[in-house]
């Protein structure tokens, strides 16, 4: 299969960096937006995680995102071609999978890429046999594809988008269904598109952890809206109002404990099982004050770790901010495990299960 | 921030002609519907067996008593060829139930295949028109409902021929004009059929609403004589009226009390096309995908 940059340099070329844009877009089920004045920016080159709970409103961007249903106000660019003006041009180079893959069940799997490749044009007949390869379906693509397990099917949806040998591979909640193995080999697939192939990957997910294993940026959606959005890094570590955590092992806890909270590079110290956790009045350089601090104090420092916040963490913070709009300050901020028992009782018995998914 | 790409006809950009395009497309199409075994197993029996039995039984009646002459009086069976039969296996394929249920049943998968299973969005998010997609369905699906009712056609020019013995038999300007009949007339109906599914995108609804109307109150319909000119609107009539001999099912054709001019029936089929084509391409256009 021809590398997707180069197709791109010399067919399609795309001079700027977004590969989708969304400026205001909003969809409305009579009174209810589903969803709501939505700025997005996909930056071209990376995997985008659209994250969010069930029913806030992913698989409804996406479909507007595809042409399959109407906005009711507002603009997209998908790259960098207005749709639905363009749609017909902006939807060549792409690939999606909306909801589960869905496929004529009584047609072999070769067969049903057959159908599309006829839609895609002359070109996706060619890349049928390395999809099927691809993705590792070579030698049961000529099954009926009612004997596929839903794995199968998942990865027949994949072949399916590289006919279009695709800039951009729009998936929605692509592992649903799969089996840890699966997942596993799903996200090496991903990654390998992004970084080998030069595909850019729009996910849709209510699994944090999915998302945060695979994407390297990621906007939070929420009840229609984009909370925020940013590389990953960015939004587990380094963004606006988020809280430097550090956990240090001492060898006097109570020296360490009486230094730090009379010092001005510490906002709050406390003891943890792990140690002290400490966090930070500054920025996450301000760790090194901390050391000189403890070391000037006499304590000896036996171990100093920056805490990573997750995804899970982040996307509390940003949801509880739009419901009581002082969410920074109940921000839980201790360890993962913390955010996960808030996020139960936010959400209600059922959600936030501690499997690193949403609830609706 | 935004990227500008040049904006040829997708077609072009793709190497593609038009004619390619719609090659591929029917190929395509026609894929789906004769894979469908279900569809062509029942469209086969429908359209095939009641031909085949006809034959059968009146080749069995004639074997066991032939047609014999006494005291002034006919006894037994004729031969089972002949234009009788002929005549009997146009009204079974073109006429009344059996060649428009297949015409029906293929158009209708035609018109609901890939909505019902879920595929219908896969397609659009090629970019390829909505339009396009449509309009792929109906050669298709005429193409295979013509398979069908050729296959049937050429078994009633077999039992015609072959059982005939001494019975007059059908000359070759009726056998082509009769075989152009039942392909404008199923192809009609296929068409049809498949406007009226893409626009309801249900197949039992589907088949139902148009088996009642074609085959259950187009008949009725046409015998209501106080409905005066209007019945010229119905399509089985305006279809029988072109055959070149009575079909029966609706329009009695050359020995039929409504005797429809060709240039109205015509007209009348026109608008049937135009109508339900027309229906099926919008809803195809406009639905949520």
């Amino acid at each position: 299969m021809a590398s997707a940059k180069r197709l791109d340099e010399s067919i399609d070329p795309m001079n700027g960096e977004l590969i989708i844009e969304t400026d205001g877009l909003t969809k409305r089920f009579g009174q209810r937006a589903a969803i709501d004045s939505v700025d997005l920016r996909v930056p071209r080159g990376c995997a985008f995680g659209f994250l969010g709970p069930n029913g806030a409103g992913k698989t409804t961007m996406i479909r507007m995102l595809l042409g399959l249903t109407h906005a009711s106000a507002g603009s997209m660019r998908v790259l960098g071609h207005p749709v639905p003006a363009e749609r017909a041009v902006a939807l060549r180079r792409v690939g999606a999978i909306v909801e589960e893959p869905r496929f004529h069940p009584y047609l072999s799997g070769r067969e049903n890429l057959e159908i599309v490749a006829a839609a895609r044009g002359a070109d996706a007949y060619t890349r049928i046999s390395p999809a099927l390869a691809r993705v590792g379906l070579a030698e049961r693509a000529d099954e009926k594809v009612r004997r596929y397990s839903l794995g199968m099917r998942q990865r027949l949806g994949v072949a399916r988008c590289l006919l279009a040998d695709p800039l951009l591979l729009i998936l929605d909640e692509p592992t649903n269904g799969l089996d840890p193995g699966g997942i596993q080999e799903f996200r090496l697939m991903i990654r390998a598109m992004v970084e080998h192939e030069g595909r850019t990957v729009f996910l849709s997910s209510h699994l944090l952890d999915e998302v945060e294993k695979i994407c390297d940026a990621a906007a939070i959606v929420d009840r229609g809206k984009v909370v925020t959005q940013g590389p990953i890094a960015e939004l587990t570590g380094g963004g606006e109002g988020v809280r430097h955590e550090l956990i240090v092992g001492v060898d006097d806890v109570v020296d360490a404990l009486r230094a730090l909270s009379e010092s001005e590079l510490v906002d709050d110290v406390r003891r943890s099982d792990e140690g002290l956790r400490v966090v930070l009045a500054g920025e996450p350089e301000t760790a090194a004050a901390v050391n000189a601090a403890l070391v000037h104090a006499g304590v000896g420092v036996l171990r100093l770790e920056p805490v990573r916040q997750s995804l899970e963490q982040r996307f509390l913070e940003v949801t509880s901010r739009l419901e009581g709009g002082d969410g920074m300050d109940k921000a839980p901020t201790a360890s993962a495990s913390a955010g996960r028992d808030d996020a139960r009782a936010a959400s209600g018995a059922g959600n936030g299960s501690g499997d690193g998914s949403l609830g609706a | 921030m935004s990227a500008v790409a040049s904006a040829q006809p997708v077609s072009a950009q793709r190497g593609d002609s038009a004619a390619a395009l719609a090659r591929r497309m029917f190929g395509a199409d026609l894929l789906k519907l004769r894979k469908k075994r279900s569809t062509l197993i029942w469209a086969l029996v429908i359209g095939l067996a009641p031909i085949v039995i006809m034959f059968a039984v009146k080749a069995i009646e004639h074997a066991v008593e032939p047609l014999s002459f006494s005291a002034g009086h006919v006894k037994g069976y004729g031969p089972a060829g002949g234009m009788d039969s002929f005549h009997m296996g146009l009204r079974l394929l073109g006429g009344l139930f059996f060649g428009p249920l297949v015409a029906i049943l293929i158009g209708v998968e035609a018109g609901t295949g890939d909505a019902s299973a879920g595929v219908f969005r896969d397609l659009v998010v090629t970019g390829r028109s909505r339009l396009a997609l449509f309009a792929s369905r109906v050669p298709a699906a005429i193409a295979l409902t013509w398979l069908v009712i050729v296959v049937g056609y050429l078994l009633i020019l077999l039992g015609t021929f072959v059982f005939a013995g001494n019975l007059a038999t059908p000359d070759g300007t009726l056998i082509l004009n009769t075989l152009g009949y039942l392909l404008l007339s199923s192809g009609v109906l296929c068409a049809v059929a498949v406007g009226f599914a893409s626009l309801t995108t249900s197949k039992p609804a589907s088949i139902i609403a148009l088996i009642a109307w074609q085959i259950i109150a187009t008949p009725i319909i046409v015998s209501i004589s106080s409905l005066g000119g209007a019945r010229d609107f119905a399509l089985g009539a305006a279809l029988a009226n072109l055959a070149p001999m009575s079909v029966g099912g609706g329009g009695r054709g050359h020995d039929s009390e409504l005797v429809i001019a060709a240039g109205t029936a015509v007209a009348v089929i026109a608008l049937w096309l135009v109508v339900f084509l027309g229906l099926g391409a919008w809803r195809t256009q406009q639905m949520d995908a």
